[in-house]
Formats: structure tokens, C-alpha cells, sequence
């Protein structure tokens, strides 16, 4: 919901459609109406006035010639007695009265003009209207008038009368489409922005803006579908913002089922792994030692499970970190072919390392999290691989700028991979095969755990595959060159099972007494000598009263515990103060080993404890 | 006006008495004054009644303006000796002294009466000779100078004989020469300068008669010499000043000058009755 809300808040274009859209029922009106008087102009113009012009004229005609009756009349005595000064008189005076009489001609009987004396004016145009008239009388021709009307005035008062009514017209229409424009946008604008902005409200979450007055036109009746509708959404939005919560109640309920339930596993399993790796190393006949063995592979298969599921945890509170120091790539390669080397053949496979990589190349990145990328990814091809092989091909190019670029690729000839399934196989619990009946085993959690560590070393990870002919699985990444010195030496010491060089004085602090059992164990098959306490209290007590070299010490315990307990210890105002100490917890996350470190503690270990851990413990307090 | 009537009426009366008796003697203080009517009579009245008024007051006499409807009614009473004292034109005088012996005192002396001839310019009349047979527009029959002078001219002393035709006014006789429906026109020149100069420029004069002097202020013999005398004497009197002047300009007689038979002579003796039309009353 909320992520809609910003889509349509920060979607622009979007609302100037809308803007455009209102804009455009203004414009459309607009145009509409200027059509149309642009027609009424036309018609007004082209048919109207010209049939006006043509009704003055005819009209004008009519009553010159109804004038010229009258003036033959009156010329006829004149005419019949020569009297001509009368009849100059008569038509003078016209002419002199009556400017539009533009010509007046008479001429005789036999057709002698006989006025004007002079020249008559020759008029032309549209707007002179010629007419003759005989003269007669019973029956006898005395002459003929000859006259040429001068419409000019007339035309051209009405021509200004037209312009007047065009002018009016055009006031009376623009003031019309203004007061209907006003009229639209109030009746229609005003409500339309109204359901906009509600809808732009609503957008954002707000069910409360107000809507236009209920109305009987489509306008209310659309406010009254919106409010509607705001409502549906307003039920809709509250049913899911509880299923949401639900969904989300669930999930923390989940997360914290396994975190417990992985917590819970381990500790029986630190009780399992170190006594069967104790027992395989104790005088067993063959049948034994082929039972202790199942017992080791199930412990170990376990112990994977539930590290995959709590780095899973991880990654779901995105608490996955790398730890950083100089390595040697084309080694740690090597070692993975090693480990997986004896599986592999087991498997009837061969696994081939084909390395393309500079021999002295140490760099500076997360070793253990590339390992186990790569673990998981040979791991897999072989698990998915009935017949021929696993090969590991590792290239780097130098970049020149003390970068690296890494490409590792794991190919195999196994079941391969079909498109549909290339899709989501990067998913969390996603298996190739996925049937009830599936051949091979695993949490299916490994690839997304591989594709998260990539995303935090800033690689990425992909596949290529052919149903029936096989899978590549390739990761890229880039890494820094680092000195090799010093880590060569510690990886030196680290890769040989070095015994110490004497035999240590160490104190196990547990409250849980298998677990205080087992850890003295492991330590007395070192051969040193393992003292015990049950708590924070009497190992206080205990670092005071004898010397040790090292403390194990459990960071969970009830009243004092492990970090309280190193607290106190390194505050003692004796030689005490300054004991080795290595806590170790269930609980194996990043700051759970930062909170030892910071409350005193020398290094940290995660349980069960093994053999293994316990040496890279010694190696690293160089005891 | 209807006392004016009964007191003409009654003076008509006594003349007829005082003729029949043969008693040449005018009725001591009150006479009767008749004046053409040429003008409308409003416009006659305004001229002359100051004029009488003047008169009265330098005479003593009582002066009486009778009115004439038309020139015929105004020839009919002069002819029978209606008035003591009468404006008219020349030809009327003739006929007056003729009738009952009226005796012209006063005329104007600034210009003399006399008829023109006008052919269009372009015209190949030179000679009024030539316009024997020829259609000449008069404006009247009687007109004086434009037609009775001309007329008597052209037979007489010129044996030209020719077609008229009355056109009513002077202005229609040029434009019938202008318009070529007549080969000339009869006028007097002060109407030929008044035309307009499209006409006039396309006019030329061919002929003008003997001129006559103009219309006299006539005296009925009954009025006694003396009175008569006194009569003329008052209105070259008043006419020498310059308030008379102007009232005698209005008649028009911008110049009164004393005048007597002899000066109508001539035109008595062009025996212009012979060429007089009668009209129907």
C-alpha cells in the first residue's frame, strides 16, 4: 500500500494527464464553440448579410423607380412644352437635394439629351443601380430618363450596421462561452478537482477528503461510486494490514522456532560429535568402528542442516558479514578439491581441478565464505551427478589496479537443470527435484545461502544448463591483492596438527555438566589437563587460587555469566587478571563474538566444540 | 382691406361720375395708386407702402394702394381709369395714355429696355435676316422686350418671319437655343446675364432691338396739373434722398428721373397692339 502510494505521488506525467485531461474539457469546449461561430460567421457573412445587401438593393430599385414615375410625371409638362428651365429647375434641384441621384439624363424624343447640358457623369459599381424610364403620354414618346442611383450611402450604412451586429455578436457569443466556461468549471471543474484531489488523497492513504455535494447528475453520482469504492478500499486495506500483521507475527514466530530449535539441536549434538570422534579414536573392533562412523556422518549431516538454517537466520536478518584477511586462492581451491575429493570417488566421479590461476596469488577477502560457496557448489554438482564428472575450473585476471577478477566455474554431467527450474533455483528451499520421491538430499537452502555471500562480496552467481548433459554453476568476483608473509606462516602452523608444546593447565567453565564433560574430554586427548567449574562464581575463585593457561568459558549461563565472569576476572588486582581466556556459545553470530571480545576475552569459539576448533584456539593464543 | 374695397369701389364710383360729368378735377386729398403685378403681393406691398407713406407726408395727400389679382384684371382697371396714379410697364403706359390719357412723370434713368436675339454660339446665323422661317422661343407672347419689341423688329424693320414658341420663362427660351430645339431665343439682357455661365458661354447675341425707356410712374389726367407736378416733385424729391433712394431701388428704379409722352414716342408709334396676343379672358 505504501509503496503504491509513493509510486503515484512521485509519478508526475501521470498527474499531468490528469491535469491535461481537465484542461482538455475546457480546450475541447473551447474549440467546439469556436467552431461553431466560426460557422455562424461564415453563414452570417457569406449568406445572411449578402442576402440583406440584395433585399436593400432590390428595395432601393423599387423605390427609384417608383421616384422615377413620379419625377417622368412631373418632367412631362415641362417636357410637352419645351419649358426646359423647369425642368433644369425640377432636376437641379434634385440632384443638388439628393446627392445619391449620381446621373440624371433626359433625353428628347428623338434622342437629344437634354439634361445635363454638360457631359453627365459616366458612374459604375456595384453600388449604382441604373434604371430608364420613357416618357409617354396617350400613347405618345416625349422622351426618356436615364438615371444612375447612387446606393453608396446606404450600402455603406448598412455595411457599418452589419459590422456593428457582427461586433455585438461576437461580444455577445464570447461573453456567453466565458459565462458558460465559468459555469463548466464551476458545475463540472470545481467537483471534478474535488474527486481528483480525494483521489490523490485517497492515493496517499487519506479516506477522509472531502467529496463534492451529493448531486442528481453524473457527477454526484460518480462522487457517490468513489465514496463507495474509498470505502471497499478502506475495509480491504484494514483486513489486510491485519493479515500483514499476522503474516509478520508468524514470521517472527518462525525465525525464533529456529533459532531455538537450532539451538536446541546443537547442544545434544555437542554431545554427540567430540564422544564419537573420542570413541572412533579408542581400541574398536572393525564392526564398531563401522557404527561409530554412521554415527559421525549423521552428527556432521545434522550439524550441516542446522548451520544452513542459522545462516539462513542470517541472511532473513540480513546479519551476514565477511571476515577479511589475506589468503591464498589457488590453495583454498586446491583444498576444497581435497575435501571433496574422497566423496567424489565414492560417487564413482571424477573431480577435476583445472586451474588457470597465478601460483603466488594471495588476496586479501573472506576465505571461508568462498570455500564454502564452493563446497556447496562441487557438493552439489556431485550429489546431482550419477556418472562422469565434477570439474572445478578457477581463472583470475589481473586488472592492474591491485584487482582481481575471479571466475570459478563447477561443471558437471549430471541431470542438469531445465529453464523453468533455472528461474527459481536460486530460491530459498528450492531442489532440482522437488517429488516426493526425490533421490538426493538437503535443506535446498545452499545455493540461496552461495547467491546472498556473493551478493555481499559484491559477485554474482549464475548457472548454465542442458536438461541431460549437465550444469555449470559459475561465481565472479573481484578481490584485492594482499602480502603473503605472515599469513603463510600462520597457515603453515594451522595445516599441520602440531601438538603443543607442553602440556596446558586448562579451567572448562559450563553449567551444563555433559557439556563439562565432554570439552575436558577433548582437552585431556590432547593430553593436557582439564579442570572443570559449573560457574562464573568458582571460577572467579579458581583463576586466584591456581595458575591456568587457558579458560574455556561458556558465555551463556544462569546468575554470572561468561562475560560478566571475564569482566571480573580482568578487573582482579593479581597475575589472574591476565588468564588466556576463550568463550564459546551455541550462538555463533558475528556479535556474539564481538561482545566476548569486548568484554576481555582473548577468542571465540562456537560449539559443539571439536578437536579442530580447539586447535585453531591454541594456535591462535600460541599456547 | 374690405374698407380699402368699399372706398375703391366708392372712388371707382365717383371717377365714372366725374368723367361722365367730363369734370376733369381729382377728389381734393385721397388718391387711388394701382401697381403691375409683377411681384406677389405681399412683396408690392412692403415696397410701396412706405413709398405712398413718404408720399402722403411730403404731399398732404392721402395715398391708397389698390391691389390687381393678375395682370389682365390690372390691365382691365387701368384701362378703365381705375387708378389715380399707376406703375406699369412701358408698353402698359402706351396702352393707358391710349385708354385714358395717363401721363408718365417719373421712370428710371438708369437703363433703357430693349430685347435680345441669342443664337447658340456655334450657330451659323450671322445675319438676323437669316432667321426667316427659323423656330425662336419667346417666354411669353406680351413679354415686352424678350417678344411684343422683338417681334415688332423683326417684321418690321427686318421682314423676318418666324415660328414661335411661348416656353413660359426667359431661362427655357436659351436653353431651347442651347438644346437646339429652337434656333433662338427672345430675352432682355439683364435675364441673359442671370443664366448660368454654361449657358451663356454657349450663347451668342445676335440681335438687340431699339431700346425704350422703362416702366413709368403714369398720373390719370383728372388729377390737376398741379398736383400732378407736386406729385413728381415729391418723388425725385424723395429719391434724392438717400432713405428714398433706397426705397425706390427696391421697385426697381435705382435712378427716378422725370419723364413725360414724348419719351414713349417711339414705342407708341412701333404700333405693338398689332403684334399683341390675346389670351382667352
Amino acid at each position: 500500500m505504501t509503496d503504491i502510494t509513493a509510486k503515484e505521488q512521485s509519478d508526475t506525467p501521470e498527474r499531468r494527464g490528469r491535469k491535461a485531461f481537465l484542461l482538455s474539457i475546457r480546450m475541447k469546449f473551447v474549440m467546439l464553440m469556436a467552431a461553431f461561430g466560426l460557422v455562424a460567421y461564415i453563414a452570417i457573412s457569406n449568406f445572411w448579410f449578402p442576402r440583406v445587401n440584395t433585399i436593400l438593393t432590390e428595395t432601393q430599385n423599387n423605390l427609384v423607380t417608383q421616384q422615377l414615375d413620379i419625377l417622368s410625371d412631373s418632367l412631362l409638362p415641362f417636357l410637352i412644352q419645351n419649358q426646359f428651365a423647369g425642368i433644369y429647375e425640377t432636376l437641379d434641384s434634385l440632384q443638388g437635394r439628393h446627392p445619391d441621384w449620381a446621373r440624371v439624363v433626359l433625353y428628347s424624343a428623338d434622342g437629344t439629351r437634354l439634361y445635363p447640358l454638360g457631359e453627365p457623369p459616366m458612374v459604375t459599381g456595384d453600388t449604382i443601380l441604373r434604371q430608364s424610364k420613357d416618357i409617354e403620354f396617350q400613347g405618345r414618346y416625349f422622351g426618356k430618363l436615364d438615371i444612375g442611383y447612387d446606393i453608396s450611402a446606404e450600402a455603406s450604412r448598412l455595411a457599418e450596421e452589419q459590422r456593428k451586429i457582427q461586433y455585438v455578436l461576437l461580444g455577445l457569443f464570447t461573453f456567453a462561452v466565458l459565462v458558460i466556461l465559468l459555469a463548466l468549471d464551476r458545475m463540472i471543474g470545481n467537483r471534478i478537482r474535488m474527486l481528483v484531489s480525494a483521489a490523490r488523497r485517497l492515493a496517499s492513504g487519506d479516506f477522509k477528503a472531502t467529496l463534492p455535494e451529493a448531486s442528481h447528475d453524473e457527477i454526484g453520482w460518480l462522487s457517490e461510486s468513489f465514496d463507495a469504492m474509498r470505502q471497499q478500499i478502506f475495509e480491504k486495506e484494514r483486513s489486510l494490514v491485519e493479515a500483514q500483521r499476522q503474516a509478520e507475527s508468524a514470521a517472527v514466530a518462525k525465525s525464533q522456532f529456529l533459532a531455538t530449535m537450532s539451538h536446541e539441536i546443537r547442544t545434544p549434538l555437542n554431545g554427540v560429535i567430540p564422544v564419537a570422534d573420542l570413541l572412533y579414536q579408542s581400541e574398536l573392533n572393525h564392526q564398531q568402528k563401522t557404527f561409530v562412523q554412521t554415527i559421525q556422518t549423521s552428527a556432521r549431516a545434522l550439524k550441516s542442516i542446522i548451520d544452513d538454517v542459522l545462516d539462513l537466520s542470517k541472511l532473513e536478518v540480513g546479519e551476514l558479514k565477511l571476515r577479511e584477511r589475506a589468503f591464498d586462492m589457488h590453495e583454498l581451491v586446491q583444498n576444497v578439491q581435497d575435501m571433496l575429493l574422497i566423496r567424489a570417488q565414492s560417487s564413482n566421479l571424477q573431480l577435476i581441478l583445472n586451474a588457470d590461476m597465478d601460483s603466488r596469488g594471495w588476496y586479501f577477502g573472506d576465505d571461508d565464505r568462498i570455500r564454502q560457496v564452493l563446497i556447496n557448489l562441487v557438493g552439489n554438482a556431485i550429489k546431482f551427478t550419477q556418472k562422469g564428472s565434477v570439474t572445478i575450473h578457477a581463472q583470475n585476471y589481473r586488472r592492474g589496479d591491485g584487482l582481481n577478477d575471479f571466475t570459478i566455474s563447477v561443471t558437471d554431467t549430471g541431470i542438469g537443470i531445465s529453464k523453468d527450474q533455472q528461474k527459481h533455483i536460486f530460491q530459498r528451499f528450492a531442489q532440482v527435484d522437488s517429488s516426493s520421491t526425490r533421490s538426493v538430499e538437503g535443506t535446498g537452502l545452499g545455493l540461496s545461502i552461495c547467491e546472498a555471500i556473493m551478493d555481499t562480496m559484491g559477485g554474482t552467481i549464475g548457472v548454465a544448463s542442458v536438461e541431460e548433459k549437465g550444469s555449470t554453476f559459475w561465481v565472479k568476483f573481484t578481490l584485492p591483492d594482499a602480502v603473503p608473509a605472515q599469513s603463510a606462516k600462520e597457515k603453515e602452523t594451522k595445516s599441520e596438527f602440531k601438538a603443543p608444546r607442553g602440556k596446558l593447565k586448562i579451567l572448562v567453565v559450563d553449567d551444563n555438566q555433559i557439556n563439562l564433560m565432554i570439552t575436558s574430554e577433548i582437552i585431556r586427548s590432547f593430553g593436557h589437563e582439564a579442570f572443570i567449574v559449573d560457574g562464573g562464581a568458582k571460577a572467579i575463585d579458581m583463576v586466584q587460587q591456581d595458575e591456568f593457561d587457558l579458560v574455556l568459558m561458556d558465555v551463556q549461563m544462569p546468575q554470572i555469566d561468561g562475560l560478566s565472569t571475564t569482566k571480573t576476572i580482568r578487573e582482579l588486582n593479581s597475575e589472574a587478571s591476565a588468564v588466556k581466556i576463550a568463550g564459546y556459545s551455541a550462538s555463533a553470530f558475528d556479535e556474539d563474538r564481538q561482545r566476548c571480545i569486548d568484554s576481555g576475552m582473548d577468542s571465540f569459539l562456537s560449539k559443539p566444540l571439536t578437536r579442530d576448533k580447539l586447535m585453531e584456539v591454541f594456535d591462535e593464543l600460541d599456547l | 382691406m374690405f374698407s380699402n374695397l368699399i372706398r375703391r369701389t366708392g372712388t371707382a364710383l365717383a371717377a365714372l361720375c366725374v368723367s361722365a360729368t367730363a369734370a376733369a378735377q381729382a377728389s381734393a386729398d385721397t388718391f387711388t395708386v394701382g401697381i403691375v403685378p409683377q411681384f406677389e403681393a405681399l412683396r408690392l406691398a412692403s415696397t410701396w407702402l412706405p413709398i405712398l407713406e413718404e408720399l402722403e407726408k411730403r404731399t398732404g395727400h392721402t395715398f391708397e394702394m389698390i391691389g390687381a389679382p393678375t395682370i389682365p384684371a390690372f390691365e382691365v382697371a387701368f384701362q378703365g381709369g381705375e387708378y389715380d396714379i399707376a406703375y406699369m410697364n412701358p408698353y402698359h403706359g402706351v396702352m393707358a395714355e391710349q385708354a385714358q390719357g395717363y401721363i408718365p412723370i417719373v421712370r428710371d434713368g438708369s437703363r433703357m429696355l430693349y430685347g435680345i436675339l441669342a443664337v447658340r454660339k456655334d450657330s451659323p446665323l450671322q445675319d438676323v435676316k437669316e432667321l426667316d422661317g427659323k423656330k425662336i422661343a419667346f417666354p411669353a407672347p406680351n413679354a415686352l422686350g424678350a417678344s411684343l419689341l422683338m417681334r415688332a423688329e423683326l417684321d418690321m424693320l427686318h421682314d423676318v418671319q418666324v415660328e414661335e414658341s411661348y416656353v413660359s420663362t426667359h431661362s427655357s427660351a436659351y436653353l431651347n437655343t442651347v438644346l437646339g430645339t429652337a434656333d433662338a431665343a427672345g430675352g432682355v439682357k439683364s435675364t441673359f446675364e442671370s443664366q448660368s455661365d454654361q449657358i451663356k458661354d454657349n450663347l451668342r447675341i445676335l440681335y438687340e432691338t431699339s431700346r425704350v425707356p422703362p416702366h413709368p410712374i403714369v398720373v390719370h389726367p383728372r388729377v390737376s396739373d398741379e398736383d400732378r407736378m407736386a406729385i413728381q416733385q415729391a418723388i425725385l424729391d424723395l429719391a434724392a434722398t438717400e432713405e428714398g433712394h433706397e426705397m425706390l431701388s427696391a421697385i426697381p428704379m435705382r435712378e427716378a428721373v422725370a419723364t413725360d409722352r414724348e419719351e414713349y414716342q417711339p414705342l407708341k408709334a412701333m404700333n405693338l397692339e398689332n403684334y399683341l396676343i390675346k389670351s382667352g379672358n
